[in-house]
């Protein structure tokens, strides 16, 4: 063996000296490298006992990431399953356009008026140039914000491509109305809820998931999609959702508000200086410190209905395993009721409850996002919301401009300079939505 | 029929006509437009994500760096350390969880157009299945065929191309690794030599 290149396992073919806690990138640590044949064969020896250490460690590993890819193959025969619960959707908008009264007037469908909308007889046709334009808008600000792009999304469907306001025409408790308002929240989701896959399938790859948190967790988030989407589907108003909505972006607005005013940054300054003095002491520590390979990882040491324990990296934590179930019941609740991610909510949960390392809040949380997207999509369409495939293409497609624009823009615009930007958005759209919603009352116009 | 559709038209019915049985037809030709949709989506994905090298490798190395800082924090048992520099982990998580969301759009952007197509193409007309299942009926709608071919098929590409993957690493450091062997002198090779 050659101490200047690194072994290779024969079962996972990756390198002996790969820093277990990032497997996306490892970084390798060599022997020595002097020449010689004494430093070679010491070399050798201690490859060897690093090779040996590592490979205990990759099983560990494999067992974890075993249960991992178990669960998401049984949670995605779920997801495959609920998909069978699929009958054609055709009927039901048939039915609600039926229902409706025949005309021209307002609240009227004119059967001779050009398709619009989901095919519905006079309804807006949603300029494909317009959708095309604001889901650049939508996918800048998931490459730059970092956040709220699913609030984006939803701002579009609603006002901005004039959905909401014919909704709202067809009169508060009609079928059509409440089918239109469901398929809104149906399309917002598609866009945001993609997000919660791809990121659990990395996760679950690398073996970043507390079990017992990710079951409870999801058994809540699945409970919760899933009751948000039976109780509400076909029963709620554009008004009232437009309304909710428009709640939830006006507390999300004054939370960003908070975040920029001085006591805000105040905290994150102090957080960001301390992180800072941190790394300057490690850097200054003198090197070759010894590092326990086993204790890295996620250890489940006692389970039961009141208290997990686990530890990482040696350090024991625990968390209440009711908590997640209630909290991911209400996350996933509230998330699915308005159609956006959820996912920004759950890691700030997830981190109070337990003060999660990052990548075992962010593995678990991606899961819980994407089981409540699967959820809440699933029931939508199996009570027969319809969506206009080629309005979704045509936003993913802006989409993907948006993010490409984005990186490319970020240099320009500081993070306390774009999180204002959105918030004289979120105040404004959260303070009319509130406004027309409950009160039918408009600032402008 | 919309333009779209109207325009795909011609080029994705001819799979589905190829066989004679047309169940048969349905289902390859419904295999056939996954692949299409996933083909066309991967190498989009990989353009974007060219396009954007830096910025996602900035982002994956500024979240990797305070996440490994904060595991140091965890072992040195330095809990105020520990909670201040993992904040800083979960604020670079965002950005990163946020834009690969972007990126994922990118890889299935051609899904609501196919699906779309099939919903003006087959709506009605899709497989009777040949038992009644409660609550579905006997006739699943055309998202549930795509989605259950589209879903194997693109689980199988990243399965293939991270064992081919793997393969091309092993052979390369294989061959790296006889190729140094031939050139090393160990201690039998040695007194072969000098005997």
């Amino acid at each position: 063996m050659d101490p200047k290149t690194c072994t290779i396992t024969p079962d996972r073919g990756r390198c002996a000296h790969h820093t277990p806690s990032f497997p996306s990138s490892p970084r390798h640590t060599r022997p020595d490298e002097s020449a010689g044949e004494g430093s070679y064969q010491k070399a050798n020896a201690a490859g060897n006992a690093v090779a040996l250490g590592a490979r205990r460690n990759n099983i560990q590993k494999e067992s974890t990431v075993r249960i991992s890819r178990n669960l998401v193959i049984m949670l995605g025969a779920l997801a495959i399953g609920a998909l069978w619960f699929e009958p054609a959707w055709a009927d039901k908008l048939s039915d609600a356009i039926n229902a409706m009264p025949q005309g021209t007037g307002a609240g009227q469908i004119d059967p001779n008026a050009p398709a619009g909308f989901l095919g519905i007889p006079g309804a807006p046709h949603v300029s494909p140039v317009l959708s095309f334009l604001w889901a650049i808008w939508v996918g800048w600000i998931f490459s730059t914000v970092g956040a709220f792009g699913g609030v984006m999304a939803g701002v579009g469907h609603m006002t901005v491509f004039g959905l909401g306001g014919y909704a709202k025409s067809l009169g508060k408790n009609t079928p059509l109305n409440k089918i239109v308002t469901d398929s809104i929240k149906a399309s917002n989701q598609w866009l945001v809820g993609t997000s919660g896959l791809i990121s659990s399938f990395n996760y679950y790859r690398m073996g970043r998931l507390v079990l017992p948190l990710a079951v409870a967790l999801g058994a809540g988030s699945i409970i919760g999609a899933w009751a948000s989407a039976y109780f509400t589907a076909g029963k709620v108003s554009f008004s009232s959702y437009q309304g909710y909505f428009g709640l939830f972006v006006l507390v999300l607005g004054l939370y960003l508000f908070w975040e920029t005013s001085p006591a805000g940054q105040a905290h994150k300054k102090k957080a960001k200086e301390a992180a800072k003095a941190f790394e300057e002491a490690v850097k200054k520590q003198k090197s070759g410190e010894k590092i326990d390979e086993s204790a890295i990882g996620v250890k489940v040491k006692a389970f039961t209905m009141s208290r997990c324990v686990f530890t990482f990296s040696g350090v024991e934590f625990s968390f209440n395993p009711i908590l997640p179930v209630v909290g991911g019941i209400v996350i996933s609740a509230i998330a699915a009721f308005l159609g956006v991610g959820g996912g920004f909510l759950l890691v700030p949960f997830l981190t109070s409850i337990s003060e999660l390392p990052m990548y075992l809040a962010a593995g678990t949380s991606a899961l819980a996002v994407l089981v409540s997207m699967i959820t809440s999509i699933i029931t939508l369409v199996s009570k027969g919301t319809p969506l206009d495939w080629t309005l979704i293409g045509t936003e993913l497609v802006g989409i993907v401009i948006g993010s490409i624009i984005g990186p490319r823009t970020s240099k320009y615009f500081s993070d306390t300079l774009l999180k204002r930007i959105f918030i004289v958005l979120a105040l404004y759209v959260g303070i009319d939505y509130v406004l027309r919603g409950f009160f039918n009352y408009r600032i402008f116009g | 029929m919309n333009d779209i559709s109207r325009f795909l038209d011609p080029v994705l019915i001819v799979p589905y006509r190829l066989p004679e049985d047309a169940l048969s037809g349905f289902l390859f030709g419904t295999l056939c437009l996954t692949i299409i949709c996933l083909a066309v989506g991967d190498v989009s994905l990989r353009i974007v994500m060219r396009l954007n090298r830096r910025r996602l490798e900035e982002l994956h190395t500024d979240m990797e760096h305070h996440h490994k800082l904060s595991e140091t924090a965890l072992r040195m048992g330095d809990k105020e350390s520990y909670k201040a520099v993992n904040s800083q982990a979960h604020d670079a998580f965002g950005h990163y969880f946020s834009f690969g969301a972007a990126l994922f759009c990118v890889s299935i952007w051609p899904l609501p157009f196919a699906m779309g197509w099939m919903s003006d193409r087959f709506s009605g007309a899709t497989p009777i299945l040949p038992w009644d299942v409660p609550i579905i009926g006997a006739q699943p709608s055309v998202t549930f065929w795509f989605l259950l071919l589209y879903i194997p098929v693109r689980i199988t590409y990243a399965k293939g191309r991270s064992f081919l993957a793997r393969r091309k690493q092993l052979a390369t450091t294989a061959a790296a690794a006889s190729g140094m062997a031939g050139d090393a002198k160990g201690p039998t090779d040695q007194m072969r030599h000098d005997g």
